[in-house]
């Protein structure tokens, strides 16, 4: 393993905390046109999740409410009201599971790590990139921070055809480096260096057939087996663009040090939920943006998504919240519920939202995550990057904003799924921006008209025999 | 009603689906190595591993489901798990790559309550990374590599003879079957490679087994799936590794091999001895401790924190201890004394280090982990009451969690979701309640307790553990625990009373949907996915085998090796 290739660039900015890393410069890649009809940006779709949802009472008050910071980017953004999602009733799964794992693709779970179908962000990688992004260009990047993990699902949101996980999330700020720009620099001075790359470049001819002839009409596999040896191809020819390739050019930020916040088991000890302050947290959301961002500026990236916690997230937030430098608010879960546990978590603030109450915790908590969505989308939408028509990152691409349970009466079931806040780019003004609009249409006829629509594409999300209901409040 | 597996080739497209017996009909592989004639002409894929064999043998039983649709289920290429590739390449090479393998693998996704379950074994950059360091790595460990390649060739010179011979003879235990001609040659082909950098012929073994070590056939346990319609009965290569990742979590070895190869894996009687030879080693041992991490999910305990301030003399090492302590538990039951497995129970022993008997409040009884008989210790003893079960729950011993849990990974079942409308705001709860209180409101509120019934009285016997899995009186708030209860079991609105955790446990050792259950769980670890109504027809005949043997983990294994949906694979055109 080693790191890409990289070219000295000039500028260089600062994550949250006093982590700096590196601005990209744009390489030539990007002026690839692969959308169909000459437009001059490479098709992307990245999909953000976050944790707990907006209640729909909320969402009404538009940018008066916790959706305000939003407001920054609603040149480019459209913000869809009155979504209503599937409700996925797997055996013993919850409506966290259901909601989160149906997010993007509007489709009942199979299971815990089976989503129903494909993601929207999978589906137009496959449609436009039916034969493999270019060289360099990871298939599928997802990165967050979520702390809930009891099944897959609530943290994870692209799925492949079959709806298998299209990867695996990254989690560690370190780790998200490693994925972008690689582990180590070749040892030049090693003169076996040049042997081991030709012997490794002779392994790969020889286990490279044998990979293409298992995708063949000659394999013995059936179409789901073949599917999950064509996604091990695909890692593989990364591999070997790592190896052998030229790599784009991007400057190396530093890399991140490790990660002070609890991953894996710990992060979730028997579902009572962690102690954590703003800090802490907004520290590694904004370094992991910024690596994610990077990725994508540099072209490395073109599908894939970012994880702001999971579904039913368990959190036991402290702190004070600023925004736009004036102190917001005072963050202190546990001593508002009086308890410690899970019943201390900012989860139980969904359980206790009342629609004619202020709701004010949970109001802030979402406030907090619209804030860094937002932030994430700010570096999309840098002018510095734009693509070569002369448009924003954030504009070109298609990025989702989807979220669990919808209105926050999350006691009522029948509301359980419904009213999920939704929010678009406008994919190259495929779709409409610069407004809230009220959908009333069930999410898949949305993702439909988005497919359909807005990219052409001759594919259809959900059951073969549901027609879909054209959502024209989406269209320009 | 007896009926005979149908080895006709011919396509019994759809009736092979239509019922589980009667008038259906089960493809038989072709097994033979590069003499199935595919669509496009070639000689035959392998990719399931066809071998020898494959004559007529009528009397092998096929699944007897009276009015059931057999089908094997979905069936998918199952990578290799981060345990199962250490195994596999410590028993191809001889030498030990798996501490590197966990640290540099992807860790696995756990669902549906295992790890291994097919559709979460994606494959990964950071595989395909880790996989070509690992092979590199394990070809730089090996301490003779020149006397381990002389075992699989008879000559060591560049030539085309002694390279294929090599590559067929190693890639046979490698790819668990023969290679096809084009799997031969491709590997050959680096031997080339080695030969002009002037390498010997032994480092240019050891580039081909790196190869080995990154194609599909060694990562994969792929099947044949197409050729058909309906179901197939598996080839003898594709049975033998199923049956060795089930019992060893590892390839098979060469005398499972050579079953396969000479088509000696068709009855019960030659599948149950080779079943009985593989438990005896102990790999299978500990395959097995594996099955019980996943089904316990002890994993959790790693690093598990407490309330520092209610339970001070917690640390990690008392939860890593509370995992060996089950892990003893079942071996020595299991293994040693080869018990009924629903004796896991009610067994009166515990396994304890002096540091977890300490905190368990009993007297230490010497160093490292030791049996203790609890014959006269009622409050321990049996399963449940392991300090890595009444973790469960969090600092306060949550009686949802913890009867979730026995409710659907000791009973199978799973709490039904309320009807749409229902108001499902919880109860208001007295400050300063307790544990048992707390769950009394939810199992009598009319709103709650049509589905809270269900599991939360199975964990009131549980009442008087704590969090950390100590036994008490009293909780942190003063108030007085108590363990009785009743329990209902699956399928019947019956409550069956008990006193105390003992007699909790023991209704559900001798409850039928407990061993049922663990059945279930067991026949789900092997085929690696969460079971459905496909499966009915299999787990009928292999519940009805289990329940009517001594119920140990060898009569569990042998049922599930010889249920139909193992032996057999979906199919599609």
């Amino acid at each position: 393993m080693r790191y890409r290739k990289v070219m000295p660039r000039r500028t260089f900015l600062r994550g949250a905390g006093s982590v700096a890393i590196g601005l990209p410069f744009l390489g030539a890649m990007r002026s690839s046109s692969v959308w169909g009809g000459g437009d001059e940006a490479p098709a992307r779709a990245f999909n953000l999740f976050f944790g707990l949802g907006c209640p729909t009472p909320l969402q009404t008050e538009g940018f008066a409410g916790p959706l305000e910071p939003l407001s920054e980017v609603i040149d480019n953004l459209l913000i869809v009201r009155g979504v209503d999602q599937v409700r996925g009733d797997i055996p013993g799964a919850n409506a966290h599971f259901d909601g989160a794992t149906a997010s993007f693709n509007a489709i009942p779970s199979e299971g815990e790590v089976q989503a129903g179908g494909p993601s929207i962000d999978q589906v137009i990688r496959r449609q436009v990139y039916p034969d493999g992004q270019p060289p360099g260009v990871i298939p599928t990047l997802l990165a967050g921070t979520w702390f809930r993990r009891s099944r897959p699902g609530r943290y994870l949101h692209s799925w492949n055809e079959d709806g298998s996980p299209a990867d695996l999330p990254i989690e560690r700020p370190a780790a998200l480096f490693e994925r972008i720009f690689g582990s180590g620099l070749p040892d030049t001075n090693d003169p076996n260096e040049e042997k081991r790359l030709r012997q490794k470049r002779s392994i790969l001819d020889s286990v490279l057939p044998q990979y293409q002839h298992m995708m063949s009409d000659a394999s013995n596999l059936g179409q789901a087996s073949r599917a999950r040896i064509a996604d091990h191809l695909d890692n593989i020819r990364e591999h070997e663009q790592r190896v052998f390739g030229e790599g784009p050019e991007c400057e190396l930020p530093p890399q991140p040090q490790p990660s002070t916040l609890p991953h894996e088991g710990a992060a979730d000890p028997d579902g009572s939920g962690i102690d954590i302050t703003i800090e802490d947290l907004t520290s590694e959301w904004r370094l992991m943006s910024d690596l994610y961002a990077l990725a994508v500026q540099c072209d490395v990236v073109r599908f894939g998504g970012m994880t702001y916690l999971a579904a039913g997230e368990r959190i036991r937030l402290t702190g004070d919240y600023l925004y736009q430098g004036e102190l917001l608010h005072q963050f202190n879960d546990q001593a508002i519920h009086g308890t410690g546990g899970s019943a201390g978590c900012s989860h139980e603030f969904w359980h206790q939202f009342n629609e004619n109450a202020e709701n004010l915790q949970l109001r802030m908590h979402v406030h907090l995550k619209m804030r860094e969505l937002v932030y994430f989308m700010k570096k999309l939408d840098d002018p510095t990057y734009a693509d070569a028509n002369g448009q924003s990152i954030l504009h070109n691409a298609l990025v989702s904003i989807s979220t669990e349970s919808g209105d926050g009466r999350h006691n009522d079931i029948i509301r359980e799924l419904s009213g999920i806040f939704h929010a678009f780019s406008p994919a190259g003004g495929r779709l409409r921006s610069g407004e809230i609009v009220d959908a009333n249409a069930e999410a898949l006829d949305v993702y439909n008209t988005i497919l359909q629509q807005g990219f052409g594409l001759d594919y259809k999300m959900g059951p073969a025999d549901r027609p879909v209901n054209v959502v024209d409040a989406i269209l320009p | 009603m007896a009926h005979a597996w149908d080895r006709t080739l011919g396509i019994m497209a759809g009736l092979a689906l239509t019922g589980c017996y009667a008038g259906a009909q089960i493809d038989v592989e072709t097994d033979g190595a590069s003499t199935a004639p595919t669509a496009s002409g070639e000689s035959g894929d392998t990719t399931d591993g066809e071998g020898s064999g494959g004559t007529d043998d009528p009397d092998v039983p096929m699944a007897e489901c009276d009015g059931m649709v057999f089908d094997p289920g979905p069936n998918l290429a199952r990578r290799l798990t981060v345990l199962e590739y250490g195994n596999t390449v410590e028993a191809l090479l001889g030498v030990d790559v798996r501490p590197e393998a966990t640290e540099q693998l992807p860790p696995e996704l756990r669902a549906d309550g295992f790890t291994n379950t097919s559709s979460g074994l994606i494959t990964t950059l950071g595989h395909i990374e880790a996989y070509d360091a690992l092979a590199s790595l394990a070809i730089e460990r090996m301490p003779d590599l020149a006397g381990f390649v002389g075992e699989y060739t008879s000559c060591q010179e560049f030539s085309p003879a002694c390279e294929a011979e090599f590559v067929e003879r190693l890639g046979l235990r490698a790819f668990r079957r023969p290679l096809t001609e084009d799997e031969r040659d491709a590997l050959v082909s680096v031997f080339a490679a080695a030969q002009d950098e002037d390498e010997t012929f032994a480092q240019g073994a050891g580039l081909v087994m790196q190869a080995m070590m990154q194609s599909p056939a060694f990562l994969y346990r792929l099947e044949d799936e197409v050729s058909g319609d309906g179901a197939r009965e598996l080839g003898g290569y594709a049975l033998a590794t199923r049956l060795s990742y089930l019992i060893w979590a590892g390839p098979p070895d060469t005398a499972l091999l050579d079953a396969a190869g000479n088509d000696a894996l068709r009855t019960d009687a030659e599948i149950e001895a080779q079943v009985d030879r593989m438990l005896a080693s102990p790999e299978a041992r500990d395959a097995s401790e594996a099955f019980v991490d996943d089904w316990l999910n002890l994993a959790r305990l790693n690093g598990l924190p407490r309330d520092p301030e209610r339970f001070p003399d917690w640390t990690t090492a008392i939860a890593d201890a509370m995992v060996d302590e089950t892990h003893s538990y079942f071996g020595a039951l299991v293994w040693d004394d080869v018990r009924p497995l629903m004796d896991l129970f009610i067994a009166q022993e515990a396994w304890l280090t002096p540091e977890l008997a300490t905190h368990y409040g009993l007297e230490p009884q010497g160093e490292g982990i030791q049996r203790y008989d609890m014959s006269n210790q009622p409050e321990r003893g049996g399963l449940l009451t392991q300090g890595s079960m009444l973790t469960i729950g969090g600092n306060e011993s949550s009686m949802v969690a913890r009867g979730l849990f026995v409710f659907e990974s000791v009973l199978c079942q799973h709490p039904v979701s309320p009807p749409p409308g229902v108001d499902t705001t919880p109860p208001d709860i007295e400050p300063g309640s307790s544990q048992r209180d707390i769950s009394e409101v939810r199992t009598t509120d009319a709103t709650c307790a049509g589905c809270h019934l269900q599991f939360e009285p199975i964990s009131w016997g549980l009442g008087r553990y704590l969090a950390d899995g100590t036994f008490a009186d009293e909780d942190h708030l003063g108030n007085a625990l108590r363990e009785d209860g009743f329990l209902r079991l699956p399928g019947s609105a019956e409550e069956y009373p008990y006193n105390n955790a003992g007699e909790m446990m023991t209704l559900l050792a001798e409850a039928d949907a407990t061993r049922e259950c663990m059945a279930s769980k067991t026949t789900q670890f092997a085929i690696g996915r969460a079971l459905t109504g496909n499966d009915d027809c299999t787990m009928e005949q292999l519940q009805t085998r289990f329940a009517q043997s001594d119920g140990t983990w060898r009569d569990l294994v042998v049922a599930i090796a010889l249920s139909p949906g193992f032996r057999s694979v979906r199919v599609e055109e």
